[in-house]
């Protein structure tokens, strides 16, 4: 077993290593339809201490979910309370387009948010729509980055959708949540990468195999593929597991489980903080 | 830091070929070398067969190619809508462990459906695995009450139920939980807090999942070592230790 793959059998930090993780798609708190425990910024961070993850990128179940103002302000109280552990994703609902700039704007500005979240599925509404322009334009503008969830044959949110909004903002990074999921999402989650080089893919799926891990690394390199966990929605510990045992290369599992997303948020999203 | 775990005891794991996909572990020799990479020293061990061939045919080829692996468990299939169901021709000290397919073999896993199976093997504490998405957590609740000396093991969970779960656990002290797809955060701390550590096992659902993330999940589970040494593998030697011959 490697080094890494020893550490996360027997519960030990990957810092024990000197591996910086960064989690790029993880969420706060409660939700409706089933139960989340210790899904609060202490209950999280907790958590994010055992496995050696440094830094979380959230966005609230609320925010997503149900209220996107309120919600904000949760992510943003939980950024505030642990600060350097968490960066804030804002979300604002795209059903209610005349309200994005206002929202966005205060969440960046005035809460301290600094990459946003689009979540088509939960919304029912395909990202082809135009109600979604004033998301893209304000992120295009202010050169930050986008999480959308994607999933194969999902007619809000597949990943071949991106691949033409990516073209039109190259300002923007895009990252593909969940690579598309399944096998047959993650193949176009691969076209959509060769084709878009400010598009990255997120790892996070309950199912994934090192062996699909180890196929979307094959496809596009190892650069733009990023850890996320969906953290609390699923313990971090299965996706992170799956970086660090996988059969790729020391300097490749590193970059997944941290230093792509690092370079990506300074890029992106300077005022985090966090630091190539 | 945790106590190193050199071995686990493997309640979930499947060989064999599967109609709809190629998960690569056909023979016995395919489930060892998936599972010594995991770390896993022994297992409860069924037969893609169970699923999709009829009970008999399943058990034999088990029987077959676990024959002198003493390493393996056998899980035998029994389909309480068949005759013969597939127990008839093992002798029952050989039975320590049954699968059921509700959903897949299209009947009720109610009482009086199963009864004839089941109730032979209640009064001798085996355990009976049962996936959660072949039936319902109200038709686990029926079982384990209708069979209270036999151990329930809900397999391959999911995230979304913890809370189901626990409410189950608290209900029926006799179901068990299989942990390779419960990956509800934080999960096994959860579990474990309310009902102890003695009903949960842990499980790679090979080949259908990547067993490295359960085996992870327990190694990162805020519990004491002498509980995670009881869910690695503890609790499953001691269940099967019980059942009476």
């Amino acid at each position: 077993m490697s080094d890494s793959t020893t550490l996360v059998v027997n519960g030990r930090s990957l810092r024990e290593l000197g591996w910086r993780v960064i989690d790029i798609h993880a969420h706060l708190g409660r939700y409706g339809a089933f139960e989340i425990p210790y899904g609060d910024a202490d209950g999280m961070v907790a958590h994010m201490d055992r496995l050696g993850i440094a830094t979380a990128c959230i966005s609230s179940l609320t925010a997503i979910n149900a209220d996107y103002v309120r919600g904000n302000d949760l992510t943003a109280a939980a950024v505030r309370r642990h600060p350097g552990r968490f960066v804030g994703y804002a979300v604002a609902n795209p059903w209610e387009p005349s309200q994005i700039t206002a929202e966005l704007t205060r969440a960046f500005d005035e809460l301290g948010l600094s990459v946003i979240k689009v979540h088509p599925t939960l919304w029912g509404l395909p990202v082809t729509e135009a109600r979604y322009e004033p998301i893209w334009a304000f992120a295009q503008q202010r050169n930050t980055m986008i999480l959308s969830h994607t999933w194969a044959g999902d007619r809000t949110c597949r990943p071949s959708l991106f691949r033409e909004i990516a073209a039109r903002h190259p300002n923007v990074a895009f990252v593909l949540g969940h690579s598309g999921g399944p096998p047959e999402g993650n193949a176009e989650a691969i076209e959509v990468a060769s084709a878009c080089p400010n598009v990255y893919l997120e790892v996070c799926y309950s199912q994934l195999t090192r062996p699909q891990l180890e196929g979307l690394v094959q496809a596009i390199g190892h650069d733009r593929i990023l850890l996320g966990t969906d953290t609390p929605f699923i313990d971090p510990s299965f996706t992170v597991a799956k970086v660090a045992a996988s059969s790729l290369a020391v300097e490749q599992r590193q970059a997944i489980l941290g230093e792509n997303a690092a370079r990506l948020l300074e890029r992106y999203a300077p005022q985090a903080g966090i630091r190539a | 830091m945790t106590q190193e775990h050199t071995s686990y005891i493997d309640a979930n794991c499947t060989f064999g070929r599967f109609p709809n996909h190629d998960r690569g572990v056909v023979e016995v020799k395919d489930l060892a070398t998936t599972l010594d990479a995991l770390g896993v020293a022994r297992a409860l061990v069924r037969h893609a067969l169970g699923q999709h061939a009829s009970p008999v045919e399943a058990n034999t080829a088990l029987a077959e190619a676990l024959r002198g692996h003493p390493r393996w468990t056998p899980c035998w299939v029994v389909n309480p809508a068949q005759t013969p169901n597939g127990l008839e021709t093992l002798s029952t000290d050989q039975i320590r462990a049954v699968c059921l397919y509700p959903k897949l073999h299209g009947y009720p896993p109610a009482p009086w459906m199963v009864e004839l199976c089941l109730a032979p093997l209640a009064e001798r504490g085996a355990l009976a695995l049962v996936e959660v998405d072949q039936s319902s957590p109200s038709d686990l609740y029926t079982l384990c009450q209708a069979f209270p000396r036999l151990r329930v093991v809900a397999l391959n969970t999911g995230y979304r139920i913890l809370g189901i779960l626990s409410r189950l656990m608290a209900t029926c002290p006799n179901l068990h939980v299989e942990l390779s797809t419960m990956a509800a955060h934080r999960g096994i701390e959860t579990l474990v807090e309310r009902h102890g550590a003695e009903r949960l096992l842990v499980g790679t659902n090979t080949p259908l999942s990547d067993g490295i993330g359960p085996l992870a999940a327990l190694g990162y589970a805020g519990i004491s070592d002498e509980d995670r040494a009881l869910i690695a593998g503890g609790n499953l030697e001691r269940l099967l230790g019980e059942v009476r011959s």
